[in-house]
């Protein structure tokens, strides 16, 4: 064998000798050269990260700003394939994301985080409502597009972690922009679960990855540090007022979904009925911690009696005695004016054993009756205690709505046959989102109403964010052509 | 002088192993592919022989064909003394066959009567090529052996054999002919039949392999892929090749990197390296368009970015690492080979096909991109 590979390497030697022209040697490199083992491919690693989880703010962005500089040039379609791929892959693990973020943060219901998820899922609408604009004439063509701004930081709230993941990939994402995902510390496992899977869907349908990044230790500094760093274009942070607030004065573009306490009115016009069907469904849907659930109620003393016993007909259990009122609000606010985590998202039952207070059946919310300074109004508690405030007459119901929504331009609704009344409330209260005989989840797209709107820019003023919030306006001017209507020749 | 033969036969079909049936009283060496080694498909094509054939089976066949297997071969060559070979497999496994026959024949003084390629991936054109690229291990050294002896008599396409080609294997082998299509193109003997050769396989390729990826047992696209490959193969046997693949025979030499993936890795690289020249720029955007994978008013510069993106969209979608360090190769390890890698692809057999000829620092700049 020995001798017929010596007789191998001699014909493989002039045969080398005759190919290349004059240079004798064949191609050999030298043989301490470094060869490694042979290594099978790691797909779906890159740098140091694995499916859009890094170990640190700096490598996360870097990844994200990588894949923004092809993702800022690739095709719509390619939008359309990602965004496909999101939907497709998460529709079989919608129960149990619903179950693994009530697990996770002890918050709200099942069965309105089913309904979250299918909103924020298919309810978001994509890169086909950033439609471009355009004018012609004299001038010839002006024309104005929907652009990226390249890496979002965005940061989410521990009530809707996996549903702000979600669907601030699939809005930002239609825009062409790539995003980093500073989780809530209160819902780290389940919003790293989310990004993870995102980014399998998103790479098995389309090869595309670190799309949307996280890291694998969330934490306050990390966000602060992910707002600084030079490669985050904009800001859209859904939060508390001091973390939008840090993102307002970043000196960066900023979207700042704030705070809010939804005033539900009720005059003596309304449908009684179903001004007290759509409070209580809308309130105790998810242990009322949505942002935009009713979080008071202002009503006409006239028909006040007539709503709390319509209430009760739907499930609210009446809490009367004013040592009760006092216990509740006692337990549920802390010193400091912020509702105790530990009653934020619970059930009403939940809180009415922990305040000692004896109830029957299954209560979905907490009623009673409040004056509109009692701590319980004016703080935007997220849980199910839905305290009801007395007014004479419809102008002191509005003048009240007004002040405890304290100027959040958050959300507000009322119930009223009056169109009076319904568009002059509508104009004062200067809400982002306000629902006219309905229930306030309807602003949020549940159940059908418009498109889902998880992140709602209150104090910087987009409003129920759509793809075109995360988008630069730009604007082509070409004088010398096109317009059809005329020519100047 | 411009000169373009197609010395193999090329037998497509479902009823292509029939030509198998002309072998009355031949030995017939079968130099196949491991993973048919004892499997029904073996059987089956045996089965297309006429009984008075004799047959010996030699299987060890590796991936980068070392001198060591090929010693291997011969030895059962000279016992066996084949008047037929039919080789059967990928890249690996016919270019196994080419090398046995190429020293078999020299040692004993003896020529085949025939020699039969059947390709199990869609990948190297190895079935209509005069060469056979082989390892020597002891040597980190990759080479080809280039003689137009060496080009199969008969090639039969029966896209039937490509179906278990695993995923990733597909996808190597895919973008191996994309580079022989790209690097033909543009190489120095391509002539007008090259090209159009070139720009149809472009064109398969670019429109359909992540589809047949995706759809493994769709045996019409497989088909077509199949038959692209072999198009491109003899695109490159006249035109040549160039620095892409003189590049990446020193990744699969040093690193192991499977040869279609090693190739994919540096063709982007390369495709913008060459379009410096204007001729080539003209080239690369023709095809381009013409495959619809540049617009059809794109300027020539536009269309040759298109299809860079292209190539690399068809990496992302099929899972291909895109650089060394993606694949597993630590960028210290890459970055100290350099200079080696450098030296011997300027050595390599297809270095002379390249319409530009780069300097060192160019070669090791291309190199660079690929690292991590
Ligand atoms: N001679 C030429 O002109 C030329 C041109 C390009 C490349 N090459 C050479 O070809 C080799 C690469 O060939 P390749 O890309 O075909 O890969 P390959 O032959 O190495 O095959 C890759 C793997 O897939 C398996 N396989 C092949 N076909 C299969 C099938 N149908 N079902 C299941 N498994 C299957 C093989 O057993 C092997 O493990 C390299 O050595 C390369 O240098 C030669
Ligand atoms: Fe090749």
């Amino acid at each position: 064998m020995a001798e017929l590979e010596d007789q191998i390497r001699k014909i493989i030697q002039d045969e080398l000798n005759q190919q290349s022209s004059g240079d004798t040697t064949p191609a050999t490199a030298s043989s301490n050269a470094a060869a490694s083992t042979t290594a099978t491919s790691a797909p779906l690693t890159s740098g140091q990260g694995k499916l859009g989880i890094f170990p640190d703010v700096d490598s996360a962005i870097a990844a994200a700003k990588a894949a923004e500089d092809q993702f800022v040039d690739a095709s719509i379609e390619t939008r359309t394939q990602v965004i496909d791929a999101i939907k497709k892959g998460f529709k079989p693990y919608i129960e149990q994301m619903a179950k693994a973020i009530r697990e996770e943060t002890g918050m709200g219901t099942v069965e309105a985080k089913i309904a979250k998820l299918n909103n924020a899922l298919y309810n978001t609408p994509g890169p086909e409502i950033l439609q471009p604009e355009a004018e012609t004439g004299d001038g010839g063509l002006i024309m104005y597009e929907y652009a990226p701004y390249g890496v979002i930081g965005a940061v989410g709230p521990s009530t809707n972690p996996s549903e702000t993941v979600i669907a601030n990939a699939i809005m930002m994402l239609a825009g062409g922009n790539t995003l980093f995902f500073g989780a809530h510390p209160g819902a780290k496992n389940i919003t790293r679960w989310t990004i993870e899977k995102l980014n399998q869907f998103v790479y098995d349908a389309t090869g595309w990855q670190n799309l949307v990044v996280g890291i694998e230790n969330p934490s306050i500094e990390a966000v602060q540090k992910m707002m600084a760093h030079p490669d985050i274009a904009c800001l859209a942070v859904t939060g508390g007022p001091a973390v939008v607030h840090q993102a307002m004065t970043s000196g960066k573009k900023a979207i700042g979904a704030g705070a809010g306490n939804p005033p539900a009115m009720v005059d003596a016009t309304a449908d009684i009925k179903l001004a007290a069907h759509n409070i209580i469904d809308s309130a105790s849907f998810d242990n009322d911690i949505l942002c935009t659930a009713e979080k008071e109620v202002v009503v006409e003393s006239s028909v006040k009696d007539e709503l709390i016993k319509d209430m009760q007909d739907e499930g609210a259990f009446l809490v009367t005695k004013p040592e009760d009122i006092q216990k509740l609000a006692d337990m549920t606010i802390q010193d400091n004016g912020a509702p105790d985590r530990k009653f934020v998202g619970k059930d009403a039952n939940y809180i009415l054993a922990q305040a000692g207070i004896r109830y029957e059946g299954r209560p979905k919310e907490i009623i009673l009756e409040a004056a509109k300074d009692h701590p319980l109004v004016m703080t935007e508690n997220l849980m199910p205690i839905l305290p009801i405030v007395n007014c004479p007459d419809f102008d002191s119901v509005l003048k009240t709505a007004v002040e405890v929504e304290q100027g959040f331009h958050h959300t507000a609704s009322i119930h009223s046959r009056d169109l009076i009344h319904i568009n002059k409330a509508a104009h004062r209260m200067n809400t982002s989102i306000f629902v006219v005989n309905g229930p306030t989840y309807a602003g949020t797209g549940v159940g059908f109403t418009g498109a889902s709107a998880l992140t709602i820019a209150t104090p910087t003023g987009e409003g129920t964010t759509t793809a075109k919030s995360f988008t630069r306006r730009r604007r082509l001017n070409s004088p010398q052509a096109f317009s059809l209507r005329s020519w100047n020749d | 002088m411009e000169k373009f033969t197609i010395p193999t036969k090329i037998i497509a079909g479902s009823d292509s192993l029939d030509v198998l049936q002309a072998f009355e009283s031949q030995k017939v060496m079968f130099v196949c592919d491991p993973f048919l080694n004892g499997s029904d498909t073996l059987k089956m094509i045996e089965s297309h022989l006429p009984s008075s054939a004799e047959v010996k089976v030699f299987a060890d066949v590796k991936p980068n064909p070392p001198l060591t297997s090929i010693t291997a071969g011969v030895k059962v060559y000279q016992e066996f003394d084949p008047s037929v070979i039919v080789t059967l497999g990928g890249g690996s496994a016919i270019d196994t066959a080419k090398a046995i026959r190429n020293f078999g024949e020299k040692i004993s003084g003896k020529q085949l009567s025939c020699f039969v390629a059947i390709p199990t991936t869609s990948g190297t054109g190895s079935e209509v090529t005069n060469t056979a690229v082989v390892s020597d291990e002891e040597n980190h050294a990759k080479f080809p052996i280039m003689d137009d002896h060496l080009i199969p008599d008969i090639a039969i396409l029966y896209p039937q054999l490509v179906v278990s080609a695993p995923a990733s294997v597909t996808a190597y082998s895919g973008m191996d002919v994309m580079t022989h299509s790209l690097e033909s193109l543009v190489a120095n003997d391509a002539n007008l039949f090259t090209e159009a050769l070139a720009e149809k396989a472009i064109d398969v390729i670019g429109n359909h392999l992540v589809e047949a990826y995706r759809n493994p047992t769709n045996i019409e696209l497989r088909h077509i892929v199949h038959e692209a490959a072999t198009a491109a193969g003899l695109a490159f046997n006249t035109a040549g090749l160039g620095i892409t693949h003189s590049i990446a025979h020193q990744l699969g030499a040093q690193f192991h990197v499977p040869h279609g993936l090693a190739c994919a890795m540096v063709l982007p690289h390369v495709v913008a390296f060459n379009a410096q020249d204007k001729k080539c720029e003209a080239k690369y955007a023709e095809a381009a368009r013409k495959a619809r994978l540049a617009g059809a008013d794109s300027s020539d510069r536009m269309a040759v970015r298109e299809l860079i993106r292209k190539l690399q969209a068809m990496m992302r979608q099929m899972k291909c690492p895109r650089t060394l360090a993606a694949f597993g190769i630590k960028p210290e390890d890459a970055k100290a080979a350099c200079e080696t890698i450098v030296k011997a692809a300027r050595k390599d057999g297809t270095f002379p096909g390249n319409p530009i000829v780069p300097t060192d620092e160019q070669l090791a700049e291309i190199y660079q991109k690929v690292i991590e």
